[in-house]
């Protein structure tokens, strides 16, 4: 049986000086699945990525991504199993300005030895393999070639969302992607996301506050029934 | 180290453009200084160590050695007073002593200084290690009213084979006094030595002799001398005399013999230790500019800390995307030593280029002028300021890089701005 994308027991999280903001008793998602959290802004959203992700170190309970954990006293460990299995998209400013798309794309293979080979795999090079995702998710040549900073915020979304598919990572973590869009350029963006991540195999962990989006996805979650510190407030 | 690194470096650099030329231009700026005041320095110090050789003893009137010294070899300064005929005499026939040439200055052509000698000049003179003059052109002079011109001489004035040419008396530049009465004729051109010779013009002692006939007050005569006898032409004094040893086992006994000579007073100097002495003068002064110019080095490199450390704020969210894509945070901090190593490597690749460039053009000016060769390839010493400035580069960016890694470690993936 293959490990859960994201396994999460007994998770309890408070910024230093502050109040306990997190405490998940338990929280699952499965290789391949796709899932809708929601959660008002101020709910934790945020703090539980960056959990996930291993850049905030765990203080108490276990994370573990493809059943590696996320080892709070091993901060490499953290940013190799990053690297290698999350693809993360942010609600804006997701690129290096310096950067063009292509380049922006191919960031993570910089950091992760597996991803490099999982294309040479494929037969690709890499380039060819950021062009190939960049077109699947309907930018065309034109705009590719362009610096990151002249492309709209939905085009560069969708250079996001090709940057956190590149190198078949296990899981998929998208922050908000599409607040910053209108409706039109959210659905094709949604679209694609999906088809992207089901096409890679990836688990899709969606964190929004717009609930009417929820029904594109295999499940839905509210942050706060998750949270058992909500619960009791 | 990983290669991306490198790249995204190198972006990052290119993106911010004017702050970044701005950073290099500084560092480039401040190894110029630096790199043109020791290849100067470096040169003058060659240059004089290799403008003679092979001479043991240079004689002349009692006093500072390194004047006496500068005057008679390097063409600088005036002489303070000349030795007797006799006194040569005595000198160059002392036991011990294989040859002597004598010279007699105090007047020139155009700003050239006129070196009244002996043919021994062309045989004995020696330059670099052991270099003897040769002949571009002509011959040694053989007799009055004829010259042989140093190299920078004929090519700056443009002067052949045959041509004449008028004295004047004093050494400055413009001359209020001619011997216009003398025509000399130029009958041989020195190849050229980068030292003080190719400034020279060089003609016989009677000659020098000849032209200041009637000069008894120091002014010119009223009319021109025609007649003078062989006696007349019979040097009374020089400025200085060089000597060469049968045996160098000989050179400190003969020069403490001249240096005690009672009948007149005399310095003798051996070349070497005078121009150490001179060093040990100059020494301090290098010193002082040597530091003043590590100092500017040092201020060139701190600005590097200072353009990447004002980035830093404004490159947060870049960091906590380069996080999110599973950057380290010491790749983040390698990133910025990286960046700062390059702008210092770049600073100091065009500053060399740009020393060069003045060492060139500067050094012509010099030979022109003192006779001076500055040299001028690129060395080893460009191959260490390199080195050292792109390594205390990547030190200066040590901070900013050390500052990136805390807040990257406080940021997360959302940073606070």
């Amino acid at each position: 049986m293959t490990a859960p994308a994201i396994r999460i027991d007994d998770l309890q999280h408070a910024w230093p000086g502050g109040p306990p903001i997190l405490d998940i008793p338990e929280f699952q998602l499965d290789a391949g699945e796709s899932a809708f959290l929601a959660g008002p802004s101020g709910s934790g959203k945020s703090t539980l990525l960056g959990l996930i992700a291993g850049i905030t170190p765990v203080q108490a309970g276990r994370v573990c991504v493809l059943g590696r954990e996320m080892d709070p006293s091993k901060p490499a460990l953290r940013d190799r199993i990053r690297a290698d299995e999350i693809g993360m998209i942010f609600q804006l400013f997701n690129l290096v300005p310096y950067l063009s798309p292509i380049e922006n794309v191919l960031l993570p293979l910089n950091f992760s030895a597996k991803r490099r080979k999982l294309i040479a795999a494929s037969g690709h090079s890499p380039t060819e393999e950021a062009r190939r995702i960049l077109l699947a998710l309907g930018l065309d040549d034109d705009l590719i070639s362009r610096a990151a900073a002249r492309l709209s915020v939905g085009q560069q979304q969708r250079v996001a969302a090709a940057r956190a598919i590149i190198g078949s990572p296990g899981v998929i973590v998208a922050d908000e992607p599409t607040s910053a869009l209108d409706e039109d350029s959210r659905d094709t963006f949604l679209d694609l996301l999906s088809r992207e991540a089901r096409a890679n195999g990836a688990a899709l962990l969606f964190v929004s506050h717009e609930r009417t989006l929820s029904s594109r996805f295999d499940r839905v979650l509210e942050l706060e029934s998750l949270n058992q510190l909500r619960q009791v407030a | 180290m990983r290669r991306g690194l490198f790249i995204l470096a190198w972006k990052s650099l290119l993106n911010r453009g004017m702050s970044a030329v701005l950073t290099i231009l500084a560092v480039t700026l401040s190894v110029t200084l630096f790199l043109s005041v020791e290849r100067i320095q470096n040169g003058v110090r060659e240059s004089f160590n290799s403008t003679i050789s092979e001479t043991d003893l240079i004689v002349g009137a009692r006093g500072g050695s390194i004047n006496l010294l500068l005057y008679s070899v390097f063409r600088l300064g005036d002489p303070t007073a000349n030795i007797s005929w006799e006194s040569y005499e005595l000198v160059s026939t002392a036991p011990g002593v294989a040859w002597s040439v004598p010279i007699s200055l105090g007047d020139s052509h155009r700003g050239y200084r006129v070196v009244g000698t002996t043919t021994e000049y062309f045989e004995h003179y020696r330059y670099g290690r052991d270099v003897a003059l040769e002949f571009r052109e002509g011959l040694p002079f053989d007799g009055i009213y004829q010259t042989v011109l140093g190299y920078e001489v004929a090519r700056e004035l443009g002067y052949e084979l045959g041509q004449r040419i008028v004295l004047s008396h004093g050494i400055g530049a413009v001359s209020f006094a001619e011997h216009t009465d003398h025509e000399f004729e130029i009958v041989g051109i020195l190849a050229p030595t980068g030292t003080p010779v190719d400034r020279s013009v060089h003609t016989s002692l009677e000659s020098i002799e000849v032209i200041h006939i009637g000069w008894d007050t120091g002014m010119a005569p009223s009319q021109p001398v025609a007649d003078f006898s062989d006696e007349d032409l019979q040097p009374a004094s020089v400025t200085a005399v060089l000597i060469g040893v049968e045996s160098p086992l000989r050179v400190l006994s003969l020069q403490r013999q001249i240096n005690t000579y009672r009948g007149e007073a005399l310095t003798a100097l051996i070349p070497g230790v005078a121009l150490s002495q001179l060093w040990e003068v100059i020494g301090a002064g290098e010193r002082a500019f040597r530091a003043i110019s590590i100092l500017v080095v040092i201020v060139g490199l701190f600005s590097i800390l200072t353009a990447l450390t004002s980035s830093l704020n404004e490159r947060r969210r870049e960091m906590a995307v380069l996080r999110a894509t599973g950057a380290r945070p010491a790749d983040l901090a390698s990133l910025l030593i990286l960046e700062a190593a390059s702008l210092a490597a770049l600073g100091a690749v065009i500053g060399i280029a740009l020393t060069q460039i003045a060492i060139s053009t500067i050094s012509i000016i010099v030979r022109t002028r003192y006779g001076l060769d500055l040299g001028g390839q690129i060395g080893l010493l460009e191959l260490y300021v390199f080195a050292g400035v792109t390594v205390a580069g990547a030190i200066a960016g040590g901070l900013p890089a050390w500052q990136a890694q805390r807040n990257a470690l406080s940021d997360g993936l959302t940073p606070k701005l």
